[in-house]
């Protein structure tokens, strides 16, 4: 049975483009122009992934109120922001509304379909497996621990809650300890369209939250200040 | 600081002061408006008096009879020799040394001394022998009284013993009557009080008779300088041929008696030089003494210049300190002296000064006027010669003499009133005007002062609003608010400026993900051929470009998002200027880099220091403002030219100094250096689009952490200098 994938999104020639893009891989879509359509929609079906849109017409925060709405009525479905807005109030917002990703516009249809692949096999280990994980992909790099096909890492033995980019980026740094990673390079790694120093320092900054949550003491992340970031444990 | 004198110099106020300079012509003016004012009132007096003096003659003329002296009037009249004979209102006694009676004549009297000597008078000294001389004649006309003021240093009286009667000091008459040889008489005292006369002999050896003459009486009475000879003298004596001569002999030798000096009133022993007697003419002075013209005097002379009358005094006195501004009055009387209030000429002098002009008009018959200064030079007289017509010839003249002291005066007072009252209005005048300007430049100053400051050094608008006058309802409200005006439009601009690229990106990035993602699906579609894939590679490049081209737009408004006061952290700046430099310097190896630090808290001068230079802030903040800062710099330099990193640290703050060697900053963006989407590049890469984004960063980390940033051209060789300031965390121990 194929996944069913909910799209919010109110410009009409991009919703179709998602939904053309999806379709073509096997999935079964669902797209909605608006907000009320949308839940709507929802309490009849349960999508198995929602892409959402923040702004839908005037409604700044529509996007935002459907993912809590999503949530409150089935609290595992995962979530994927696609919005233009990048202001690090609306990601902490996502991130706040446990979405999975925040992705930035324009994106390529090819990554997204590879997040959205990503997504689906995270979301099958969960549920299939719940949270005893196989132990056979883990890479152990000291205290981190990294599992390649759940897409998890944990530190300390403690779950860390990263989103499918900063995953992307912790492997990436982890997997060359000790050498320095270049803006350059670390750019493709994010795998989204357009990426700037910015967008890699706030993933980076978003990540170490996440670690010193877990473990106030972190500091295997260091700057190399004019090259880019090093893995350092 | 040039800049600044000129302009203190040049200012409003200043200029205004000049203005007001100008003020000061009008009294200027108006002294030389009272200058011409005195010439027309001279003239005007000048005309009154001659009308005065015509009318005078025309009463005199055809009035041969008036000249009819009373007494012997001589052929010649020389003023040296003549005796006048004043009118003395009192009777002298001549029996008391008492010569009060005379006061009123007695500064006419002359003095005779060196120039008179007739014998003797070997080392002369003015102590020894010289006196004043008076002729008087008494109200009744009976008599004709003389006084001697007798200056000797040794006074004898006549011996007691012995017939000679010229054994002590005497006094020497010569009479002349008509055609009779010269009397000789002599007046000599054996003590105080009345003295005896004796006729003397042609030699003036012996008295022709013992016996006293009873013609004179005369009494001699010793005083402190000298002694005093006073004598009576019968008024009929003198008659229009008569001559009257005096002098006096000096005997000072106890023993020998002999004649020590003799002076007379005449110079020479010849009879032509003998003295004249002089009475005036009391009809004539009748006549004239109607005239009653203030502070004038009148003479008339007879055909000979002589004055036979005179009325009415050359006197001037004023009382007019009413009148005066007591406070213009103490300042001019302070800067030019007190104003002359009294004002008297003798008629001796007078005669001198009018003795040519009186001849011209007796000889053309035309009235002669002329002005002079006075005989003290405190005023000048007007002086009228009118001639008085008869029928056969002139008979005399009219002299009328008026001093301007009273035109002098009204001018002072007329000056010293105009002078004072515009004074006084321009010192009022010019206070109100300086302190205008003076309100009106401190308030531009302020609202000068206020819109500099508006606005700081790499920019930024600090203050939208003007306080200064932003109430006033005049012109310079009106400036202080359209300045206010001014600065929130321009405020709200740059705010435009500032936001214009988040907004234009998240406007941009819709439909650029529209076309992305169309391309993505269209790919899929159609066929792959060779030109297919060559032009979607191109449309992809293409979408490529502009994405970055927004996203470098936004890098500011996302970095700015990014700088949130609870992400700030303490850091070595130290060490991220060592690893940055040493990275920066590696990923461009053909660039050279000059970096120094100076840290003056401990003047330490070395490529790297080992000091801790702690930082409360964003370091990858700090990284992009570098990167912009060294971009910068590299992107105007100069290929080849070294770049100068200087980092100068004390206790309080750090100064990062970069200097390129390339083209001085572009003066029209100069001020708007650090503004966003402000870019002086004329050419920009493709690859690396240039918005102006980049220095606005720089500001921006700056700010955040509460430095600042300024750029400068360099002095010493031609490129830029940006240096950024930033404030250490003071703690050490953090």
């Amino acid at each position: 049975m194929s996944k069913k994938i909910a799209i919010v999104e109110d410009d009409l020639d991009q919703r179709e483009n998602y939904s053309d893009a999806l379709r073509s891989e096997g999935y079964e879509v669902t797209a909605y122009a608006d907000k009320d359509e949308a839940l709507l929609g929802f309490s009849e079906d349960r999508p198995d992934l929602a892409i959402l849109d923040v702004m839908l017409g005037n409604n700044h925060d529509a996007g935002f109120e459907i993912c809590s709405e999503l949530h409150r009525k089935y609290p595992t479905i995962p979530v994927i922001f696609l919005t233009a807005r990048d202001s690090e109030v609306d990601r902490v917002e996502g991130l706040k509304l446990e979405a999975w990703d925040y992705l930035i516009k324009p994106i390529t249809l090819e990554y997204l379909t590879v997040r959205v692949f990503s997504l689906f096999q995270i979301e099958d280990r969960l549920t299939n497996q719940g949270e005893h994980f196989p132990t056979d992909n883990n890479s152990i790099f000291g205290e981190l621990t990294i599992n390649e096909i759940s897409m998890t890492a944990h530190w300390q033995g403690k779950s860390l809650d990263l989103t499918l980019t900063e995953f992307w980026l912790v492997e990436a740094l982890v997997e060359s300890a000790g050498e320095a990673f270049s803006y350059e390079a670390l750019m493709p790694v994010t795998r989204q369209t357009i990426v700037e120093k910015n967008t890699i320092n706030g993933h980076i900054r978003r990540i170490r939250i996440k670690f010193k949550r877990l473990d106030p003491e972190f500091n295997c992340i260091r700057n190399i200040f004019g090259v880019g970031y090093r893995w350092d444990c | 600081m040039g800049l600044l004198t000129v302009r203190s110099w040049g200012g409003i106020r200043n200029k205004l002061i000049l203005a007001i300079l100008l003020f000061l012509t009008i009294p200027i003016m108006g002294y030389k408006m009272l200058t011409e004012m005195k010439e027309f009132l001279q003239r005007g007096q000048e005309n009154a008096l001659s009308m005065a003096s015509q009318a005078v003659a025309t009463v005199l003329h055809n009035n041969p009879e008036l000249f009819n002296p009373e007494t012997g009037i001589p052929h010649e009249l020389s003023s040296e020799q003549d005796f006048y004979v004043y009118e003395l209102k009192e009777t002298p006694d001549i029996d008391t040394p008492e010569i009060k009676k005379w006061q009123p004549i007695l500064e006419r009297a002359v003095n005779y001394g060196e120039s008179h000597i007739l014998q003797g008078g070997n080392n002369y000294t003015k102590n020894d022998l010289s006196f004043d001389h008076i002729l008087g004649v008494s109200s009744d006309k009976r008599n004709i009284y003389s006084i001697f003021m007798v200056n000797d240093d040794h006074h004898l009286f006549r011996k007691f013993k012995g017939l000679r009667v010229d054994s002590g000091d005497h006094l020497r008459i010569y009479l002349q009557q008509d055609n009779i040889p010269a009397q000789n008489f002599i007046a000599t005292a054996y003590s105080r009080g009345r003295m005896g006369i004796y006729r003397m002999d042609e030699q003036w050896d012996k008295p022709l008779t013992g016996k006293h003459d009873n013609l004179f009486t005369a009494s001699m009475f010793p005083t402190k300088h000298g002694y005093l000879i006073k004598l009576k003298i019968p008024r009929k004596l003198i008659n229009e041929s008569a001559s009257l001569s005096f002098s006096i002999i000096d005997v000072d030798d106890e023993k020998s008696r002999d004649i020590e000096t003799e002076i007379g009133t005449f110079k020479e022993w010849t009879e032509a030089y003998l003295n004249r007697v002089f009475l005036p003419a009391p009809s004539m002075e009748r006549t004239i003494n109607a005239i009653d013209l203030p502070d004038a005097r009148f003479s008339i002379t007879d055909r000979h210049r002589r004055i036979v009358a005179t009325t009415g005094q050359l006197l001037t006195t004023l009382t007019r300190d009413d009148e005066r501004n007591p406070i213009t009055a103490t300042i001019f009387d302070w800067i030019f002296g007190s104003p002359i209030d009294e004002f008297d000429e003798p008629i001796r002098d007078t005669r001198e000064f009018s003795w040519s002009a009186i001849e011209i008009a007796l000889r053309t018959g035309e009235e002669q006027r002329f002005v002079r200064p006075s005989y003290d030079g405190a005023a000048d007289v007007i002086t009228i010669v009118y001639p008085i017509h008869g029928e056969s010839g002139e008979l005399g003249a009219v002299i009328a003499e008026q001093s301007n002291l009273r035109i002098l005066a009204e001018l002072r007072i007329s000056l010293e009133n105009a002078i004072g009252s515009t004074m006084l209005i321009i010192l009022i005048a010019s206070l109100i005007l300086i302190s205008i300007a003076t309100r009106l430049t401190i308030r531009l100053h302020r609202i000068g002062q206020e819109t500099s400051n508006a606005i700081d050094s790499s920019g930024r608008i600090l203050s939208e609003q003007i306080v200064s006058d932003s109430r006033s309802l005049d012109e310079l409200g009106d400036l202080s608010r359209s300045i206010s005006g001014m600065l929130s439009r321009l405020s709200r601009y740059t705010h435009y400026l500032e936001r214009m690229p988040r907004m234009l990106k998240h406007e941009i990035l819709n439909p650029l993900n529209i076309v992305s993602t169309s391309l993505e699906n269209l790919e899929r579609e159609i066929p792959e051929t060779a030109s297919s894939k060559k032009y979607l590679l191109k449309t992809r490049r293409g979408i490529g470009r502009l994405g970055s081209m927004v996203q470098s737009l936004a890098e500011a408004s996302s970095l700015e998002d990014a700088l949130t006061p609870g992400s700030r952290e303490i850091f070595d700046l130290q060490e991220l200027l060592d690893e940055y430099l040493e990275n920066y310097q590696n990923s461009h190896p053909l660039q050279y880099f000059k970096i120094s630090f100076l840290n003056s808290s401990n003047s330490e001068s070395s490529p790297k220091s080992n000091n801790k230079l702690l930082l409360n802030g964003w370091p990858y903040a700090i990284e992009q403002m570098l990167d912009n800062l060294l971009n910068n710099a590299l992107d105007y330099s100069y290929p080849e030219k070294p770049i100068e990193i200087n980092v100068i640290s004390d206790t309080h703050n750090i100064e990062i100094e970069i200097k390129n060697e390339g083209p001085f900053i572009n003066a029209e963006i100069r001020d708007t250096l650090f503004e966003s989407m402000v870019s002086a590049r004329l050419e920009s890469n493709p690859d690396r689009p240039h918005l102006g984004v980049g220095l606005f960063i720089v500001r921006m980390v700056a700010t955040h952490h509460d430095g600042s940033v300024k750029a400068e051209d360099r002095d010493e060789v031609e490129g830029s200098c940006f240096r950024v300031t930033l404030p250490l965390e003071l703690n050490k121990e953090l």
